[in-house]
């Protein structure tokens, strides 16, 4: 059986994962992390979960990766008040892989701004950014997804995904999704598509007798279950309580 | 006994007329054939009985034990009784069937009331097993990456458990074998009673074969233009839909084709110039 650290952290958050070694990282529900610091060395994985409920105005995250090294973030953010995520990923050797799963929702008067950048700078790295916005009342959200892929970094994948749903008529998403590459030999991809919900799936729904609120609320938890039954708890017990713990967040936010 | 009465009812679609005053009328313990040829509105009455957004209705009423359907919302005509299975139905991704169902069952009950586990786990197991679906079926997303036939059964499993006083079963022969064809009409023959009853919109005879009609409607040109039993509904099938156009002196004109301009991309010189 592989071994894996499990880390719970309840601050700002600096790691150095040496060569091979795997962690999956963890906060509680009512904790504030507004800071991490990551070093992956080779061959190494760190899975990183985070969870915003509005309490931390500021997300500031750092992470260099080496030969073979494979991170992935799931950021899960439900606020009421501005918060702004920043994110800069630099894969630096060959085979570099990240992975970033945001979902994003905004009530109230919240302005959320998530901008997250990948610095591709080196050949045959990888990385694939999906971002996920749900905006209520009078929120602004900002999806801004940025790929570098430099010269010479050839035979590198960047995929990039932005999609928003807006559930009010003074909610506002903006979904920026950008690629910088200075290399032909790539694979890269970009989309984002903002809209409203589905009517025909909701008239579906409420001709089996689901009021309208409800079925606007089974349609949104549509949207959100796949993206967090993405996040693996097979490691600790407690992250699927977290896990549950979140979709009950987004599902009181929904009423 | 509860009944269904559609008078004189008048629907557009994008300011286009399309049902120009059907008068049906039918009860429980009845099933009721509707035919006719493509585009004369049968699709459109079995959405606006539901009360689909697209379908304006300008002019008439549909009643249901008296009670002002057209008044009502989506939901509130789904609690009341009346059921649609459609020709096309939504996918919902992340909502599994299961979730879909037990929330449609308890959206039936009252204040308070909370819906028996066991009891709807009985009623989804039995009527999986009684329409042979694949018992995975509760676990999936509500028609996500269902096959067309498989969709279609889902359609009738929610009706067999929901169980409205009726239901507008729309074309839910198509995409179906056979084999579905004989399970799905059968299902839905069974559960004619004095509780139920059924609007049934079809091409074809041989989902006939399963569900027994009392009643056959042939709309034309967004009215109902002939009525009858079992004999009018043969006739159809065997001679189609010409001898009564021809009685009644429907002509079809073929619809007016609008020339558009798509516009131009990249022409560097006008034609002709």
């Amino acid at each position: 059986m592989e071994n894996i650290q499990v880390i719970k952290t309840n601050g700002a958050f600096q790691k150095n994962l040496e060569n091979g070694e795997k962690a999956v990282c963890y906060q509680s529900l009512d904790c504030s992390v507004d800071k991490f610091d990551l070093s992956l060395a080779e061959n190494s994985k760190l899975e990183l979960l985070t969870f915003n409920n509005g309490n931390i105005a500021s997300v500031d995250l750092k992470a260099n990766l080496k030969k073979g090294a494979h991170l992935v973030i799931y950021n899960m953010v439900i606020s009421g008040k501005n918060v702004s995520i920043n994110e800069q990923i630099t894969l630096e050797d060959e085979t570099a892989k990240a992975e970033v799963l945001n979902v994003c929702l905004g009530y109230n008067e919240a302005k959320i701004d998530s901008l997250i950048h990948i610095y591709h700078n080196f050949k045959a790295t990888e990385s694939d950014l999906e971002t996920y916005a749900i905006a209520l009342d009078n929120a602004v959200l900002t999806l801004d997804n940025n790929a570098t892929i430099k010269n010479g970094c050839h035979k590198s994948i960047a995929h990039q995904k932005a999609k928003g749903l807006n559930l009010s008529a003074n909610s506002t998403i903006k979904a920026q999704p950008n690629l910088y590459i200075d290399e032909y030999d790539v694979e890269a991809s970009h989309s984002a598509s903002v809209g409203n919900i589905n009517k025909d799936e909701l008239f579906y729904l409420m001709s089996r007798g689901l009021p309208e609120a409800e079925a606007r609320k089974i349609v949104v938890l549509g949207f959100i279950n796949p993206l967090v039954d993405k996040i693996s708890s097979s490691y600790d017990n407690e992250i699927e309580e977290i896990k549950q713990g979140i979709l009950k967040e987004f599902s009181e936010k929904l009423k | 006994m509860s009944k269904l009465q559609i008078i004189d009812l008048h629907v557009s679609v994008e300011g286009k007329e399309i049902l120009k005053g059907v008068n049906l009328e039918m009860n429980t313990n009845e099933f009721h054939v509707i035919m006719g040829p493509n585009g004369t509105g049968k699709s459109t009455l079995a959405a606006t009985i539901m009360g689909h957004y697209k379908y304006e209705v300008t002019k008439g009423q549909i009643l249901l034990d008296g009670e002002d359907v057209l008044s009502m919302s989506v939901d509130e005509r789904s609690r009341k009784g009346l059921f649609l299975a459609m020709q096309y139905p939504s996918e919902i991704e992340g909502v599994t069937n299961s979730e879909f169902i037990k929330t449609a069952m308890q959206a039936r009950l009252g204040e308070g009331e909370r819906i028996s586990l066991f009891k709807f786990i009985k009623a989804l197991e039995g009527a999986t097993s009684e329409l042979k679906m694949n018992p995975d079926l509760p676990h999936r997303y509500v028609n996500v990456g269902f096959s067309g036939g498989e969709k279609k059964r889902n359609e009738i499993l929610q009706l067999k458990i929901l169980k409205p006083k009726f239901a507008i079963l729309d074309e839910i022969d198509s995409g179906l074998d056979v084999d579905a064809l004989r399970i799905v009409g059968e299902n839905v023959n069974d559960m004619k009673s004095e509780n139920f009853g059924a609007l049934v919109i079809t091409h074809y005879e041989r989902l006939l074969d399963y569900i027994k009609p009392d009643f056959t409607h042939v709309l034309m040109n967004g009215q109902i233009v002939r009525s009858g039993g079992l004999d009018l509904m043969e006739k159809i099938d065997q001679e189609g839909y010409d001898w009564l156009k021809e009685e009644l002196g429907i002509t079809t004109q073929p619809e007016k084709i609008k020339a558009v301009s798509i516009g131009t991309c990249a022409v560097k010189q006008t034609i002709g110039k």
